[in-house]
């Protein structure tokens, strides 16, 4: 019958390919005759057919191990595409932070600038003050009347966390059981929280020191009460915990898994506790609260993160904001006070460092000790002057900076951190000296986002931690904490908080690389002006095609990511008949993904402007916005036009600024509001625009569209 | 003048042919594991670093390979040794069409009855015993969101998706 003799060709077919494993060893009768017999319901009882049953294991046996090949190589492939829209993620990430420093920069410059410039010294030194930051040199009486709590009473429909002080482990489970469900902490607790936080921080060193033996006099009693020769004080073992990010569930897991702190199991947390994730304010709630229960027990470092500068553009100040409307500016304040108390780094035995970023050749832990680091209510600003006329230390300012923004990488030496726009890149050599001089075993810090949320590096004398599961997307990563004994022996333990782990692997995968590339496009229409014009440079004759090196190279000198290119091409831009490269089509493609995915009309460098420069625009706003009404002058919105002028080097006269700010208000009440002042800076390029046309040619262009 | 889609289909076979395209995908696989840039990696990870590249290999294959990836017996993989062993892998390879049919018939092998369906539980088994075994997460992982209510597998979507990377 028909259905045979097609079992039959099938059957060969497998044989066939085991014999490319060469390996088999079928005879294809028996292969056969066993279907056969199968089909006939009987089963085999002569010698002949226990060769056939071994033939038809011999087949099952090729069979499993081919569907085992193919299971392996899809995992590797799989690992090689996580691989690459990490390695996107991060060059985003990290370029974004540059950016933030260069703002800063910017800023400071203008600063200098400001007196007595452009626009009368009154208007400029109203704006100047603004952006200044407030004096922190109030005493704590001063500072309590600014951000008091006493007068702020809680409803009786509240339906948050009770505290009262001083705060007990029941307040604690309390805090956690009600944030797990959505509970908000009222502004009052908060504030208190806060003030005493601030308290006990103060009194700590710069440097802590945690150890993992009780200390030898305890050790001493107990043996001589026990009366045993043989009794050993339990060892402690001391938990670090990394970036956190305002994810909540992670610091959840970490805590249910390792136990709450106490006195028998110290915790060092190592910064990075707000910004980017959700419940940045609960976490810190919950560490603060554990860090006044415990305060043995507890060891918070101070991240990049708790940093003003940063919160403003990464969400934390957004979200007080949004969480607590007119308590905000409070609350606010208190934050950036208990951030600039926060230590800088802890010790674990004398053996293990543990601080946020890193190292550089230049630290030198004495002076560390010894500095105030209280006056760095910004690690991204200069610290506040003491007297009008002292001069800034540039290298104590560097010791902060570095230890809390540094990255440790392969090569030897030490080079500034250009990608993220503070701190350094350390390399081996770096590390070594350092352990050497001061006597310690290993560097343990964060700061970096790892797939496993752990990384050895420079032969294991540095540990990256990182505890923010999911950071770019869901399935990007994993989390981890890190145990120590008291030998000093890492453990690590990780995971993984989402509850929607239904995907299967392939396709989690697939919506990280979307969500990267999604994101590279984005960046890559952002450029498109100055993308265009080289290569417009490198195509004299207009044949709308460059070969796909020149194309990698333009990419990265122009955007500067550092990414695959040459990897990523499929994805961006197509090739012609003859393997040459059309970059229109980097564009075409982007627009497309970029419309379809229900981005915003992009066809144009005018929306490009924007929305290159959105983020900073939000930052500049809201630094104007002092009061945080969301709301800003007409006067205040004319200077800042003038500042980003310079920023961007275009030009605009006075009274186009004038008529700008006069059309834009668009309620006419002499105020704008943040849409409008985004509204404001479409800076139109109309020559540009042309004249790019005229050089690509109508025949190049319509060439590529599809 | 627009581009067709023969003309496009012309172009993605002729990138499909050219070897040195290959070497790049090599290379890069090699590089991915060559975290320190040594310039070589673990003989350990030949297998990983192969099936990066695209190869479908068992473990008996790669120690074949291993061999000649590693004449020296030092433990290590330079890569120019590595780029020999994969332009060899690559010489005895399948095309991707024979590898399709390769991979149904293989489950075939199991479906005495050819319903087009296998029990998960029976498919966990034989991978997780025969051959050169999985862990039993591994199939897990393999077969998620592949199993019907009645606990069984259409393994046509299960070699579409393994043959799709």
């Amino acid at each position: 019958s028909t259905a045979q003799s097609h079992q039959q060709h099938q059957r060969v077919g497998v044989a066939q390919i085991c014999d490319t494993s060469a390996k088999s060893a079928v005879s294809l009768r028996s292969g056969i005759s066993t279907r056969t017999n199968e089909a006939g319901g009987q089963q085999p009882a002569s010698a002949a057919d226990d060769i056939e049953a071994e033939a038809k294991n011999e087949v099952s046996l090729q069979s499993a191990v081919l569907i085992q090949k193919w299971y392996r190589r899809y995992k590797a492939r799989l690992e090689a595409r996580r691989q690459t829209s990490w390695m996107i993620y991060q060059s985003i990430e990290y370029s974004s932070e540059s950016s933030q420093l260069h703002l800063y920069n910017f800023f400071n410059d203008m600063l200098r600038l400001g007196g007595g410039g452009v626009g009368g010294a009154s208007a400029n030194a109203g704006f100047a003050e603004r952006l200044r930051q407030k004096s922190i040199e109030e005493e704590d009486e001063e500072l309590l009347e600014h951000t008091g709590y006493s007068e702020m009473t809680v409803e009786r429909n509240y339906k948050g966390p009770k505290l009262s002080f001083p705060l007990s482990a029941t307040h604690v489970q309390l805090m956690i059981d009600s944030f797990r469900q959505g509970g908000l902490l009222h502004a009052r607790y908060l504030l208190q929280l806060l003030h005493e936080t601030r308290s006990v921080l103060k009194t700590r060193q710069n440097i802590q020191l945690v150890s993992s033996s009780i200390s030898k006099q305890l050790d001493l009693v107990i043996k001589m009460l026990s009366l045993n020769a043989n009794f050993h004080a339990p060892i402690l073992k001391v938990t670090v915990v990394g970036d956190l990010h305002g994810k909540l569930e992670d610091l959840l897991i970490v805590l249910y898994k390792n136990g709450l702190p106490d006195v028998t199991n110290p915790y060092i947390f190592n910064g990075d506790f707000v910004d980017r994730g959700p419940n940045s304010v609960e976490i810190l709630a919950i560490l603060f609260a554990c860090q006044l229960v415990w305060p043995s027990a507890v060891f918070l470092n101070r991240g990049n993160h708790e940093d003003q500068v940063m919160n403003l553009r990464y969400g934390f100040i957004k979200e007080v904001q949004y969480k607590y409307r007119q308590t905000a500016n409070k609350l606010l304040n208190m934050f950036s006070e208990v951030f600039a108390w926060m230590p800088l780094a802890t010790v674990i035995d004398d053996r293990v460092f543990v601080t946020h970023g890193g190292i550089s050749d230049k630290v030198d832990l004495d002076r560390v000790r010894r500095l105030d680091r209280h006056r760095y209510v910004s690690v991204l600003r200069p610290p506040v002057a003491k007297s009008s006329d002292e001069k800034v230390d540039y290298m104590e300012w560097r010791q902060v900076l570095d230890l809390l923004w540094s990255d440790p990488k392969a090569q030897q030496g030490c080079k500034p951190n250009t990608f993220r726009g503070g701190g350094c890149y350390f390399g081996p050599n770096v590390t070594r000296a350092f352990l050497d001089k001061y006597g310690y075993k290993l560097l343990v810090r964060s700061h970096e986002c790892k797939q496993d949320g752990w990384e050895f590096c420079h032969e294991d004398t540095v540990l990256t931690v990182f505890s923010a599961s999911n950071y770019y997307e869901e399935g990007s990563n994993k989390g981890a904490y890190v145990k120590f004994d008291s030998e000093c022996r890492p453990r690590l333990v990780q995971f993984v908080a989402s509850r929607r782990d239904k995907l299967p692997k392939g396709q989690r995968l697939s919506s990280v690389e979307e969500s990267a590339l999604r994101d590279l496009r984005g960046k890559i229409l952002a450029s498109k002006s100055e993308l265009i014009d080289a290569f417009l440079r490198l195509d004299p004759e207009k044949t709308g095609a460059i070969r796909v090196s020149q194309w990698c190279s333009t990419m990265e000198e122009k955007l500067r990511l550092e990414l695959p290119w040459r990897t990523l091409r499929p994805h961006l831009a197509q090739l012609n008949k003859d393997g040459r490269l059309l970059y229109m089509s980097t564009f075409q493609r982007a627009a497309i993904q970029h419309r379809l995915s229900g981005g915003k009309e992009m066809a144009n460098s005018v929306t490009e402007t924007v929305y290159k420069n959105r983020e900073e625009l939000e930052t500049i706003f809201r630094i104007m916005d002092k009061d945080n009404s969301g709301q800003i002058s007409l006067e205040e919105f004319k200077e800042s036009c003038r500042i980003l002028c310079q920023a961007t080097q275009r030009q605009m006269t006075e009274d186009e600024v004038a008529d700008m700010a006069k059309s834009l208000d668009l309620n006419s009440d002499g105020y704008i509001d943040f849409n409008e002042f985004l509204e404001a800076f479409r800076i139109v390029d109309y020559q540009r625009q042309e004249s790019q046309k005229r050089l690509l040619g109508d025949s190049v262009q319509s060439s590529v569209s599809e | 003048m627009p581009i067709t889609a023969k003309q496009k289909g012309r172009a993605t076979q002729q990138r499909r042919k050219q070897p040195p395209a290959d070497e790049e995908v090599w290379k890069a696989a090699f590089k991915r594991l060559d975290k320190r840039s040594r310039g070589a990696i673990a003989i350990g990870d030949l297998g990983e670093a192969l099936r990066r590249a695209k190869f479908v290999l068992s473990e008996e294959e790669v120690q074949d390979y291993a061999k000649d990836a590693d004449p020296d017996a030092s433990g290590t993989v330079e890569l120019p040794n590595f780029l020999t062993v994969a332009a060899r892998a690559k010489a005895e390879t399948l095309s991707p069409e024979q590898w399709a049919q390769a991979l149904d018939e293989a489950f075939l092998t199991f479906d005495k009855v050819e319903a087009g369906r296998l029990k998960a539980e029976d498919l966990q088994g034989w991978l997780t015993q025969l051959g050169e075994p999985l862990e039993a997460k591994e199939v897990a992982q393999m077969l998620r969101g592949l199993v019907d209510e009645n606990g069984m597998v259409v393994y046509q979507d299960l070699v579409k998706r393994l043959a799709k990377l």
